[in-house]
């Protein structure tokens, strides 16, 4: 059953059919808010609050393309994450510095990764992003989601998520000392 | 560094175990928002019959003086109390009473909805030290609003203490720090 269907059902009164969107989304939500947040803490927080706004707005959803249920827990989960930044007050720098964007070792698994790049190197990297895109990476790598997509996401022009996105690669690229 | 791309797209294997108690969190919510807005439409249906009745009984057939509606609040108060269920709160928050003393009920039940609302980010919260102090202090913002609206402070006062009561687990301890501070308030 897609999840547009269980939405359907949920509506109708099924409760655990918004339990089953929630089992299938819980760990991308999670992973992209501790990308944002850079937090377990606020992602840990900020994933029960996507839900509760997902089940609070649920009837003004009215779910079918381009509104797919993954699109829309995203779209709640990267407003409350922006929301969550801002309140904090804190610089980009401060906020996601390593220290902070620890990794829990025992919850996380990697897959190898070649050469000298590795992951943790990568996410250290994205981690003194600014905001913006380390918005748009984590969504269009990490989510998979498309440029189109994105800019339906972020409510920005496609030009301009393909500029941030290719503005965000070079500023990766120049952190890890290497050209183009 | 022309993998770059592809080394970011293996960002999406990265696996994080969403911890269990967040699991516990999000089902309480799923299931307690369904269950509490089919329960609360008929709990408020319900007290409006049984006011609409108990309106009748006491004008058309007794004829006797109203009960001090003071005592008649608290006594409603204490039976919603001991069942500990915080439906019933909201059932009585929303009932007539506050109707009947000139106080706009949508006013005050929209501060308990907010009121409401803090405890579960404060609940939420809890694993984090500072966000508990901000809850705390948002919420006594809202309960300070609700106290100093109108008058009957002191009734006020004193459900709301027993609504964070009711809050924090079914345990029947008063957070000092909060209600000494909203004693100040009031005072």
């Amino acid at each position: 059953m897609s999840d547009e269907e269980l939405f359907k059902e949920y509506k109708k009164g099924r409760r655990d059919a918004m339990a089953l969107i929630y089992e299938r989304h819980k760990e991308r939500i999670y992973r992209l808010l501790y990308f944002l947040t850079g937090s377990i803490e606020d992602a840990e927080d900020l994933l029960q609050q996507t839900f509760l706004k997902a089940i609070k707005g649920s009837k003004k959803f009215k779910g079918g393309n381009p509104y797919s249920v993954k699109k829309w827990l995203t779209k709640i989960a990267i407003n409350l994450a922006r929301d969550n930044n801002r309140k904090k007050l804190l610089n980009i720098k401060a906020l996601l510095n390593l220290k902070s964007l620890y990794i829990p070792e025992k919850d996380i698994i990697f897959e190898k990764v070649e050469n000298d790049l590795t992951v943790e190197r990568i996410i250290e990297i994205l981690s003194t992003l600014p905001h913006i895109y380390r918005e748009i990476i984590s969504l269009i790598y990490m989510e998979g989601f498309s440029y189109e997509e994105a800019a339906e996401l972020l409510n920005k022009p496609v030009g301009t998520i393909k500029s941030r996105v290719n503005y965000g690669l070079n500023l990766i690229r120049k952190k890890l000392g290497v050209e183009k | 560094m022309k993998n770059l791309e592809n080394q970011l797209f293996k960002l999406k294997n990265i696996k994080l175990n969403v911890p269990s108690e967040i699991d516990e969190n999000v089902y309480k919510m799923i299931y307690r928002e369904n269950s509490s807005h089919f329960s609360f439409k008929y709990l408020i249906s319900g007290v409006a019959i049984a006011g609409i009745i108990l309106v009748i009984s006491m004008n058309v057939l007794t004829k006797k003086t109203s009960p001090d509606p003071f005592n008649y609040f608290t006594q409603k108060l204490r039976n919603a109390l001991s069942s500990k269920n915080p439906d019933e709160l909201k059932t009585l928050f929303a009932s007539n009473y506050f109707d009947e003393k000139g106080i706009s009920k949508e006013e005050f039940v929209r501060e308990v909805e907010d009121i409401f609302k803090t405890f579960k980010r404060v609940e939420y919260s809890s694993v984090n030290e500072e966000k508990i102090i901000k809850g705390k202090k948002a919420l006594l913002k809202n309960i300070s609003e609700v106290v100093l609206y109108k008058k009957n402070q002191k009734i006020r006062l004193k459900a709301i203490e027993k609504v964070y009561m009711v809050y924090t687990g079914g345990e029947w301890k008063v957070d000092e720090w909060i209600c000494e501070t909203i004693r100040k308030e009031v005072n």
